[in-house]
């Protein structure tokens, strides 16, 4: 049966790369033991000194999301980095390919290829929302969690109308009625994306401990940059909806260009705090 | 007394003295503070790590009683966070008193 000091150790490293994990207890193992030796010898009864020492180390669950907050957050902030940057090339891509193979079912289907890539967004979104859980507030996640039910509601819809079972004049009816939603749905996804992109960009600051780089003054211009891409995406779906389409199109790939050179400054901030940190171990 | 803000503060002042482990950090901000700053001692070790991760600490293991224990010693980027600290709650403690010497005048 496990003793509740171990129990306690178990919970508070729930969660943590292994490795992590077993560094972290043997840790607070030491600690413990060192601990229940003390109040031995003060003159507690063995059972009193674990349960004084034990009391002493507090709450696991405080301790367990100080760690998680130290230990993985710099790993969610380079997931969300890396799958933003698939998610982005694929869109890039997709563009070409559907005009290159669009016609052959065979070869390329588009319907499929913009599922998976939905699939993408949203895993994305849901690593930005985590991350912004544990970094930022109630407000930031609540707008993360409402980008996310945005993309889940395209997705779902795009499964409906690309359905086997749907007959074509069925779906171009169901289209006919949801084209304006489905655009408004993936303006405020796209340009909610950039402006998340643009949070995401200072929180790295943050999140690798680069302020002593004082790249703000870096950093603060391209937020702007990828946050005003966001409104003026917004703007371009607003065109697209009444008719000039090519301004819409326009307007989805310059999201998505921007889309991807904020996740490769994600990535580059990434391992610009890993090169500090090799150099500060030689 | 709740002292989530000013532990890595106290973290620090205390590595300036030199290399020490957590459970010796914890028992000293306690006995210094005469059991007022009295604080849950699981939540030290994320503050060290996070601590260790901005390079204001670096860790060290050395072979005490056949058991490795995990030392900090304060590097030269703590050193200079110390001061800042410091200053910051010199200031923050002048301006609690000056409110509350104004409070206790009135």
């Amino acid at each position: 049966m496990t003793s509740p000091f171990e129990h306690w150790l178990n919970q508070a490293a729930e969660g943590l790369p292994a490795e992590t994990a077993a560094a972290v207890q043997e840790e607070i193992r030491a600690h413990y033991e060192d601990s229940v030796r003390d109040h031995l010898l003060r003159g507690l009864a063995p059972d009193a000194a674990r349960a004084a020492a034990l009391a002493e180390l507090g709450d696991f669950e405080e301790t367990s999301s100080g760690f998680k907050q130290t230990h993985l957050r710099e790993g969610r902030y380079l997931k969300a980095a890396l799958v933003g940057m698939v998610y982005a090339a694929g869109y890039l891509l997709s563009i070409p390919l559907h005009q290159l193979l669009g016609g052959d079912v065979q070869a390329f289907n588009p319907a499929n290829f913009l599922f998976v890539l939905y699939i993408i967004h949203s895993y994305r979104i849901l690593f930005a929302d985590r991350f912004c859980t544990r970094r930022v507030d109630f407000y930031a996640t609540l707008i993360v969690r409402g980008i996310l039910v945005v993309c889940i509601t395209r997705m779902i819809g795009w499964t409906i109308f690309h359905h086997p079972t749907i007959t074509e004049s069925a779906s171009l009816n169901l289209w006919g009625m949801a084209s304006l939603a489905e655009r408004a749905l993936n303006m405020i996804s796209l340009s909610g994306l950039l402006l998340v992109s643009s949070g995401l960009i200072v929180l790295g600051e943050q999140a690798l401990h680069l302020h002593d780089l004082n790249l703000r003054p870096l950093l603060t211009p391209l937020c702007l940059v990828v946050a005003a891409c966001g409104i003026a995406l917004s703007v371009f779906g607003v065109a697209s909806t009444y008719g000039v389409s090519h301004i819409g199109l326009w307007g989805v790939q310059l999201s998505a260009l921007t889309g991807f050179a904020a996740c490769i400054l994600w990535i580059c901030l990434f391992f610009r705090a890993g090169y500090r940190k090799m150099a500060f171990a030689r | 007394m709740n002292l989530k803000g000013s532990l890595p503060l106290l973290i620090l002042h205390i590595l300036a003295d030199g290399p020490s482990h957590g459970y010796s950090i914890a028992k000293r901000i306690k006995s210094t503070s005469a059991g007022v700053l009295d604080f849950k001692e699981g939540t030290l070790y994320p503050t060290l790590h996070s601590l260790e991760k901005q390079q204001l600490i670096a860790a060290f293991t050395e072979v005490e009683n056949g058991r490795e224990r995990r030392y900090y010693q304060l590097t030269d980027g703590g050193r200079a966070a110390l001061d800042a600290e410091r200053a910051q709650w010199d200031e923050y403690r002048r301006a609690v008193d000056a409110v509350l010497k104004g409070a206790s005048i009135s």
